[in-house]
């Protein structure tokens, strides 16, 4: 994981911080996989982990987990050039929030970009927003994004390969903050991953 | 790379997606059990994807050496895998499929990344696909878009 000499002057200090973290949070993440956080917290008797996150969209709508107690926050970390995994999973975001009907009006769902390089804060407004018009979609600057990556204990980087291709790095979870602004489920990538995130979700709300 | 009139004709002929056998020739490679669907996507200032899927009913191997798509002005194969808990994608590499195979495409795994796109790409709309095999055969292949 250490950046290789020659790239150094093509990307800032910050990315190779995240690299950096990056090994730190996969580590943890992978400690910790197949389980969701808080169960572990509160079998472990390490105290539930609350994530920070404040972020103003571009048009002026903040999105301030501290503000917003009582509901239920779906976050995904993801970046707009990704035509798979994230659209995939924004997609899940659109089919959950169907599915819940009514009950949606107490839930956020937003996604926060990993590459701010790319994304500015209108990019990333009008990305989420090309899923639905009550998803955030978030970006700021790196340091920011990186310290909110950090209270979630996931990570991202970015760097070029050798033909120039922008590669990015990033938690294919989706993470679910509780009415409480604990972090509670985490649901992982996989074939079963729509309906695992519809229920945590529900299970947040009936909390 | 752009698939001929010809070729499109002849995939639109050939059948649609999951058809469950599609041959371009008698002679060229036989897939069958093909499955193919696109993500619809309205921003063509981000690239899209596609998932083709296909067993090689033939009885050479298929390696794919190039695709190209009707919306895209260019297609590649890339592949997203975990990597230290983090999921990154990227070339997928060579990708060959023995007689008898099958090759998934699926979100979160193998998938046709389409850049360039040439116009928004709207639930319901069907385009075509021109998958390359290194021994210089062809198969074309009927994309469907999906909103989900």
């Amino acid at each position: 994981m250490q950046p290789e000499p020659d790239r150094m002057a093509d990307f800032p200090l910050e990315v190779y911080l995240m690299k950096a973290f990056a090994v730190v949070a996969a580590v943890t993440l992978l400690a910790g996989c197949g389980g969701d956080d808080a169960s572990r917290a509160a079998q472990s008797g390490a105290p539930p982990i609350v994530p920070a996150l404040s972020l103003t969209e571009a048009g002026g709508r903040t999105l301030d987990l501290a503000a917003e107690r009582g509901r239920v926050v779906v976050i995904f970390f993801g970046y707009t050039n990704c035509p798979d995994v994230c659209p995939t999973t924004m997609a899940d975001f659109v089919s959950v929030k169907q599915r819940l009907g009514a009950r949606a009006a107490d839930v956020r769902f937003a996604f926060v970009t990993v590459d701010p390089a790319r994304d500015t804060p209108e990019a990333a407004r009008r990305y989420a927003a090309g899923f639905d018009s009550t998803f955030y979609g978030l970006s700021g600057d790196s340091a920011t994004l990186v310290a909110v990556q950090h209270t979630f204990r996931v990570a991202a980087w970015t760097e070029r390969d050798s033909t120039g291709q922008v590669l990015v790095a990033h938690s294919a979870s989706v993470f679910i903050v509780g009415k409480d602004g604990t972090l509670g489920n985490q649901v992982f990538f996989n074939n079963t991953r729509g309906e695992a995130l519809y229920q945590a979700v529900l299970a947040a709300l009936e909390a | 790379m752009k698939p001929s009139a010809a070729l499109l004709l002849a995939g639109a002929l050939a059948g649609c997606a999951e058809r469950p056998e599609q041959s371009s020739a008698a002679t060229g490679p036989r897939l069958i059990r093909v499955e193919a669907w696109a993500r619809a996507q309205a921003d063509t200032t981000r690239p899209g994807a596609a998932y083709i899927s296909f067993t090689n009913a033939g009885t050479q191997e298929l390696e794919i050496a190039g695709i190209s798509c009707e919306p895209a002005g260019m297609a590649h194969l890339h592949r997203s895998e975990q990597q230290g808990g983090l999921m990154v994608m990227r070339g997928a590499g060579r990708v060959a499929v023995a007689p008898g195979a099958r090759l998934e495409m699926e979100p979160g795994a193998l998938h046709v990344m389409l850049m360039d796109l040439a116009g928004p790409v709207a639930a319901g709309r069907r385009f075509n696909c021109l998958l390359e095999f290194s021994g210089g055969e062809t198969f074309p292949v009927e994309v469907e878009a999906r909103a989900n």
